[in-house]
């Protein structure tokens, strides 16, 4: 770990970024940034709903269950389980076909362990209309990967080395796999700011058809966890994690065809 | 204090109540709040509204943490179990959690046995563990102590568990030479300890994502290896899930050089032990921690200048300010 030398303007949005996780408290599903403005908010007299989004975790269509076994099958065929899912998305934003959209700003910590990080509400109201599309960033974007920003854990836990170019995992991913001997063996398909290469990636989910109305609208956001490892790059678990290559946050090969691979991962689930 | 210890900075405005109807009641002066000063780089630090941390309530916190009057039969205090110079352990005591830093965790002992607060965590010690009898404490310099920390001289021992949550909340370790390291003075460590930090911090050791901040610590629970068999072991025998058998809570590693024998059950001696484990001498339970490197391998496999790197780097974290501060040593009289 160097001496991390900070600008000034970096550790005030940080201690800001700090300021609002102790508001919120750890498992407060509230955003990670103290400026939980709305982008283009509907008139005070225009009609206006609340809206939900929840993020849910599928292994080829089938919910996911974390543990310890190796129930699932990626494309290179090998047998794997999942123990651990945590990461960030940022910018949540809801786009109307009309060109009004509305964004839940700042960063949210994700973890399929804890159930109430897994869904919330968008700040303030949102405006009625047809959608075009759900957006966000999968990960940290640079403007949040700052070291300091969240002091309380979880979030915190995600730190990445300040060796490795400091800030936060956009994911830790983990679990278990059959190796070619045989044997249970585990991988950790971490992501993140490798020396500051940024791999965070813009998603964006067709939402046509779906609608907020006055009533509110509720929207679920699906991770299909084995499209990590399924194209364009597909995974043979041996070759990433064995007795000489432990894991991936080092290797930059590896973390661009993570990243790659994140483009068909996400998907939004029927209404 | 030392100089990175608390300072008094805010005069508690304790309400004097000329007409007060009990005059025990009545406070003997003014509580002063403490500001801990949190080093920056940690974790906020939750300070509960019903136990502010004052000069008064921390002294006589320090006061009953040595005294062995805490215990029924006299025959011991915290501090015979958690001694200063190692780290706030004993070594002649199998798993004792070293008292540091503890205003973080929410969860106490190797199992997490104990949940919630350092008030919560200290209401254990002075009831169940010490089983305190309050009639002992009735002497006239701790009814003065308790008098100035509460503002009555009413023991109970809710409140001796509140002062001795305050005075853990002092207990603050921070100024090791790889604090120093970070704040900016390349100086403070040499270059084989400085290869050994880049084996902690990287998937070469795979230290720091248990290991994990400015505290040394998750908090949380892992099987890290130790043993084929692990049902109903850890935190499988507080939660009663197989998913927790052999599952222990992370210790934090400051101050680890002084912090020995190591491990849940004190079965390493020295770090180079330890290090050598983790190296070549993990094996596989179905619960083990999907952290942990190259389990049917043996482990980290690392060359023995590593090790001794990986271990030269762990005594970076000894903290002499705070292994040597007298606010947290015996009080004087």
């Amino acid at each position: 770990m160097n001496p991390p030398p900070r600008s000034l303007s970096l550790w005030a949005l940080a201690s800001a970024l700090s300021l609002s996780v102790g508001a919120c408290g750890s498992s407060d599903p509230a955003p990670l940034t103290p400026d939980a403005s709305i982008a283009d908010v509907p008139a005070a007299d225009a009609p206006a709903a609340s809206v939900a989004i929840a993020f849910a975790h599928t292994v080829g269509g089938a919910p996911l269950a974390l543990g310890t076994t190796t129930p699932y099958t990626n494309a290179a065929g090998n047998a794997f389980g999942v123990t651990r899912l945590s990461y960030f998305v940022s910018g949540v934003t809801l786009r109307l076909r009309d060109g009004r959209s509305v964004t839940a700003p700042g960063a949210r910590y994700l973890d399929a362990a804890m159930p109430a990080t897994l869904s919330f509400a968008l700040p303030g109201a949102a405006p009625v209309g047809e959608l075009a599309s759900i957006t966000f960033v999968m990960g940290l974007p640079p403007e949040l990967n700052i070291s300091g920003a969240f002091s309380s854990s979880p979030e915190s836990l995600m730190e990445w080395p300040e060796m490795m170019g400091g800030g936060y995992h956009h994911m830790k991913f983990e679990g278990r796999y059959i190796n070619r001997e045989g044997a249970p063996f585990n991988f950790m398909a971490h992501s993140g700011g490798l020396n500051r290469a940024d791999y965070s990636f813009a998603v964006t989910l067709d939402a046509s058809g779906r609608s907020i109305t006055s009533a509110g609208a509720s929207f679920t956001v699906r991770m299909d966890v084995a499209e990590w490892f399924t194209r364009p790059n597909t995974w043979d678990l041996n070759d990433y994690f064995n007795a000489t290559h432990r894991g991936i946050m080092g290797d930059a090969a590896a973390q661009a065809s993570l990243r790659e691979n994140g483009a068909s991962v996400f998907s939004l689930a029927a209404p | 204090m030392s100089a990175r210890g608390p300072g008094w900075v805010a005069l508690l405005a304790a309400a004097l109540s000329l007409t007060a109807a009990c005059a025990q009641e009545a406070p003997s002066n003014a509580r002063e709040l403490i500001d801990l000063r949190v080093p920056r780089s940690f974790p906020r630090m939750i300070v509960p509204e019903d136990n502010p941390t004052t000069r008064q309530g921390v002294a006589l916190g320090r006061q009953l943490y040595y005294d062995r009057r805490l215990d029924p039969r006299g025959a011991r205090a915290c501090a015979d179990c958690h001694l200063q110079n190692r780290g706030f352990t004993n070594p002649m005591v199998r798993g004792v959690i070293p008292h540091v830093n503890l205003a973080w965790s929410y969860y106490f002992l190797w199992d997490g046995h104990f949940e919630g607060g350092l008030e919560e965590a200290m209401r254990m010690e002075v009831e169940v563990f010490f089983g305190t009898d309050v009639n002992r404490l009735r002497e006239p310099d701790l009814e003065e102590m308790f008098l100035a920390a509460f503002g009555t001289r009413e023991i109970t021992t809710r409140r001796a568990a509140y002062a001795l949550a305050q005075f853990q909340r002092t207990m603050i370790s921070h100024d090791s030479r790889f604090d120093r390291y970070v704040d900016g003075d390349a100086s403070a460590i040499n270059e084989s300890e400085r290869r050994g930090m880049q084996i902690f911090y990287s998937e070469r050791g795979e230290c720091f994502h248990c290991h994990a901040t400015r505290l040394f610590t998750d908090n949380r629970f892992h099987n890290i290896g130790l043993d084929r068999q692990v049902a109903g072991t850890g935190r499988g025998a507080v939660t009663h899930d197989p998913q927790d058998d052999g599952l222990f809570k992370t210790p934090t590693l400051r101050n680890v050089e002084r912090t020995g024998p190591y491990m849940h059950d004190d079965r390493f001696a020295t770090l180079e032990q330890v290090v050598d484990f983790y190296s070549e001498g993990l094996v596989y339970s179905d619960t083990i921690d999907s952290l942990m490197p190259n389990v049917s391998g043996g482990g980290m496999r690392l060359a023995p200048q590593e090790r001794a790197d990986l271990v030269a780097f762990l005594r970076t974290l000894t903290d002499e300010t705070f292994l040597n501060n007298p606010d947290l040593g015996p009080p004087r009289r």
